[in-house]
């Protein structure tokens, strides 16, 4: 690998982390607001998945590179911490598949002809950014964590 | 279309829901009935990325419910949602059970 491209990587990794903090705060946005079921907040709610997105495509973009640079070495020397690691992927799953789950949520109540259908919908968006946004939030702690102790 | 909409909705909403649940149920299993992994300690590349593979599967068992999903919705929309809203929570707990106790 050239020097560059470790370059690269460490750019990226950096923009990762920081536009996971940043999904964080915006997935916040939705599971507060939404708690009122008439309310609707098409562009906060495509804007935080947006960022959930992003932030999950480029940490996939930069996993096969970490397994092969990091993760051996962070066993070795810290397991702790290497576990870590691995619980903060299984979570970002999660707040993924929650985060795309409310966006389409929310974006479908206004196509629902009835009410009580509606109300459900509203009900599951508002859920489901709340699950986002907790397991968001533990991504992102233990992101740090691991990011503080080694780095590409 | 304005109709089909919402069956549209609920079928992806199961779709998506499945892949974590799928997900955390074979990392779940993996830890819980099959044998002790390898230390990640002593593996220095392996072409297997775990992961990707149970999104893989995640995505398949997502793709084998979508018809289900979709003639639930059409039986009955409304119940078809509150199980979704249900499913919704089920789904966060077992992505953190699994996720903080069965890394």
């Amino acid at each position: 690998m050239t020097p560059l491209s470790v370059l690269m990587l460490r750019l990226l990794e950096r923009i990762h982390g920081h536009i996971g903090w940043l999904s964080v705060a915006a997935l916040l946005h939705p599971a507060i607001i939404l708690r009122n079921s008439k309310r609707r907040a098409r562009l906060a709610v495509s804007l935080a998945t947006l960022f959930v997105a992003a932030t999950a495509l480029l940490g996939g973009y930069i996993y096969p590179s970490y397994r092969e640079r990091l993760k051996q070495h962070l066993f070795i020397e810290t397991p702790k911490v290497g576990w870590l690691f691995e619980r903060k992927e299984h979570l970002a799953v999660g707040a993924v598949a929650l985060a795309l789950v409310g966006c389409i949520a929310h974006l479908s109540v206004p196509s629902v002809a009835d009410d009580a259908v509606k109300l459900t919908l509203a009900r599951l968006a508002q859920r489901a950014f709340a699950g986002a946004f907790g397991l968001a939030l533990l991504v992102a702690i233990l992101g740090v964590v691991v990011a503080s102790y080694k780095s590409f | 279309m304005r109709r089909q909409l919402p069956l549209v909705v609920a079928t992806a909403i199961a779709c998506i829901l499945a892949v974590p649940a799928t997900y955390a149920t074979l990392r779940s299993y993996e830890i819980l009935f099959k044998p002790p992994e390898a230390n990640p300690a002593t593996i220095v590349w392996s072409a297997h990325i775990a992961m990707f593979w149970r999104l893989w599967i995640g995505a398949y068992v997502a793709g084998m419910l979508a018809p289900l999903a979709y003639l639930a919705a059409r039986t009955n929309l409304a119940r078809t949602m509150r199980v979704l809203a249900t499913g919704v929570v089920v789904v966060a707990t077992m992505v953190g059970v699994q996720g903080l106790l069965m890394p």
